[in-house]
């Protein structure tokens, strides 16, 4: 049964059209016409939106972008606490506690999720491995949510910890191609784990970064070793944050590219002020699948951004905080001992 | 003992320019804050310093921080006066203001130098740390089990301001170190209506910033001030102008959390709530500048509005009895 009535039940339609026309070369209206509309009915029922508009908002990049943040602070979005919904939930590792990101439903989300996954990986083996805290024990975890839309998946981090005995027995004798989802953290605690090679024709997806920490393996010497150690047909990357609906996919050393219900917008971190194309600075993103929580988030992660709309990500801002997923399976790790030294 | 040549070493230090070794503050900042620092360092200070009676270690290191620049510089006098070689370990490839207070002080024949290098540590008799939490924990497992260490985490100020004719001087507080010191104050609480403070206590900020200008933000704290802004947009009332903000906030909001020339200010009934609202606080509250004679507590140092970011160098820091800890 659909969530949404009257207008909003009206805007995820479009935007339901929105996706899949973009998808399809022919958007059937413009990104700003749909984006405004979006704000305008979030803005009516989001009282910590309102409060944020300081001046008239007349095209989409002047819509307040919400710092993720805030999210841990105040309850953002248009849907009541009593109200039934989804919720998905930050790791908390930043201090500050938790934050939530409720939506009525995760259709539009999956729709999104799934369509841009797909056409950013094409033939996308439909069973996967995931290192990753399986959603019926983790159900507020959007990354496990999302990767159990892409298919049939085995999952290997219980608890955040990575069960290396069970994924040595998932994968062993394993001749079909898999996908293989994870954190770069858990990916490079598996790589220390030697691993056999892949099924031909796998494909491996990393998200997330190391979170401020040190592991042995990262960046380019992470996918040095999962080509040489796993053998993947293709090796992917995914940029996606709890706080949206929607997800970036790129690949070691190439941008991201957000789908076209996406943008993207880089800002002077100090003043705010949108950047000239190619400036490196502080990331916003405007994700018209957001429909339930708020259009517009400001990210403390910094990039470029080219004039295809393609997005050079290049970490977090100077003196942020460590934030986000891969610190599940890395707190655990760092618990447990070797090599786990946060200095 | 050397405390003549240290008298000569802060007189010399007064003819430098520190503002080329501070990019992060605006010149008239750097200024003042390095001529604030040193008028602690007066003759009469220095005298009731040289009379604590007890034996100096043989050697000494400290650890210095990126944030307050100034910081060595009573350490460095006091050490050095009581004749201590002192080897400052600035963070890597940041020497800061140390060779100015190396050359000047080596140009005297005080043994003061400088380095980034970790392993000057293991010589240590005593090492003084400045810096984070997890720095000052970092230092603690690599010195030598002989050595002593005064480590200094991070802490944080408030101020308590019961007068609205007392805020002008935390606007001074506030701009001193634009933020960045532990004694700096990171919020004020009153029993006053806000309106009657933030009217003032505005006015005083555009006063600093004109005569001690911010200096840039580092893009972290241009995010987090939005972000703080934002909450304040939702849940309170911000007043604000060139490079400085007021939020008025739920005393719920209060984080101890500086940030450069943004001030929250929180309402509470009376001095009791203040202090109960602290108590979760306490460990790692540096500082109070206030106009309450009657508000006092244990390790915590408590001074008039003004004063917060001008210590004395005879007192104790974050409750430790510095002068003779350095000491044997």
């Amino acid at each position: 049964m659909r969530p949404w009535t009257g207008a909003a039940a009206s805007l995820a339609d479009r935007i339901a059209a929105f996706v899949r026309g973009s998808l399809g070369g022919a958007a059937p209206e413009p990104f700003e016409a749909l984006a405004l509309a979006i704000h305008r009915w979030q803005a009516a029922h989001d009282p910590v939106l309102a409060s944020l508009i300081e001046a008239p908002v007349r095209r989409w990049d002047q819509i307040p972008a919400v710092p993720v943040a805030l999210f841990k602070d105040l309850p953002i979005g248009t849907v009541g606490r009593d109200e039934p919904a989804v919720i998905f939930r930050t790791s908390g590792t930043t201090g500050g506690g938790r934050g939530s990101h409720r939506i009525r439903s995760s259709a539009l989300y999956d729709l999104g999720a799934t369509a841009w996954a797909r056409r950013c990986v094409p033939g996308m083996p439909s069973r996967i491995v995931a290192l990753l805290e399986d959603p019926a024990t983790a159900p507020d975890a959007s990354l496990s949510h999302m990767v159990a839309r892409f298919g049939d998946v085995s999952w290997h981090a219980p608890g955040g910890q990575l069960d290396l005995e069970g994924l040595r027995s998932r994968l062993d004798g394993e001749g079909a191609p898999v996908l293989l989802a994870s954190t770069a953290f858990a990916l490079a605690q598996w790589l220390e784990a030697a691993p056999a090679a892949l099924p031909r024709g796998s494909v491996v997806m990393v998200t997330g970064g190391f979170k401020g920490r040190v592991h042995r393996l990262e960046g380019d010497a992470l996918y040095r070793a999962t080509h040489d150690r796993l053998r993947p047909a293709r090796l992917v990357t995914e940029y996606g944050m709890t706080e949206l609906s929607s997800q970036l996919w790129g690949a070691p050393g190439l941008p991201y590219l957000p789908p076209p219900w996406l943008r993207v917008v880089a800002i002077d971190p100090r003043s705010g002020s949108p950047l000239p194309e190619g400036q490196e600075g502080q990331l916003r993103l405007y994700d018209l699948c957001n429909l339930d929580s708020t259009l517009g988030i400001e990210t403390m992660d910094q990039g470029r951004i080219r004039s295809d709309g393609a997005v050079q990500l290049l970490g977090r801002l100077p003196g942020a905080p460590a934030r986000g997923c891969s610190l599940t399976v890395e707190e655990a790790w760092v618990k447990a001992g070797p090599g786990g030294d946060p200095t | 003992m050397s405390w003549t040549a240290v008298r000569r070493w802060r007189d010399r230090l007064r003819a430098h320019d520190p503002a080329p070794s501070v990019p992060h503050l605006s010149p008239q900042g750097a200024r003042a804050a390095w001529d604030a620092a040193l008028d602690a360092l007066s003759d009469e200070a220095l005298d009731q310093v040289a009379a604590i009676e007890g034996e100096p270690p043989g050697a000494a290191v400290m650890v210095c921080a990126r944030t307050v620049f100034t910081a060595p510089l009573e350490w460095c006098a006091v050490l050095l006066g009581r004749g201590t070689p002192l080897i400052l370990k600035h963070p890597t490839g940041q020497p800061g203001i140390t060779p100015i207070l190396t050359r000047e002080a080596q140009a005297l024949g005080l043994p003061l130098s400088h380095t980034d290098r970790r392993d000057v540590l293991s010589d240590a008799a005593l090492c003084i740390t400045m810096g984070s939490d997890a720095t000052v924990a970092s230092v603690d497992e690599a010195l030598p089990e002989h050595a002593r260490h005064l480590g200094f985490g991070h802490r944080f100020s408030v101020a308590w301001i019961t007068r609205a004719g007392s805020v002008a001087a935390v606007a001074q507080d506030a701009a001193l170190h634009d933020g960045a010191g532990c004694m700096s104050p990171v919020a004020l609480f009153t029993p006053l209506p806000p309106a009657q403070i933030v009217t003032p206590l505005a006015a005083a900020m555009i006063d600093a910033q004109r005569s001690i200008p911010r200096g840039e933000l580092a893009p972290a704290t241009g995010a987090t001030i939005r972000l703080r802004r934002a909450l304040a947009l939702a849940v309170g009332t911000v007043t604000e102008g060139e490079a400085w903000a007021l939020l008025e906030l739920p005393v719920a909001c209060f984080v101890p959390v500086a940030l450069p020339r943004v001030l929250a200010v929180h309402q509470v009934a009376d001095r009791a709530t203040f202090e109960a609202l602290l108590a979760p606080h306490r460990l790692g509250l540096s500082t109070i500048g206030t106009d309450d004679p009657a508000l006092a507590l244990p390790g915590v140092r408590c001074c008039a509005p003004g004063q917060m970011q001008r210590p004395p160098l005879v007192r104790h820091h974050d409750g430790v009895d510095w002068l003779r800890r350095t000491l044997g």
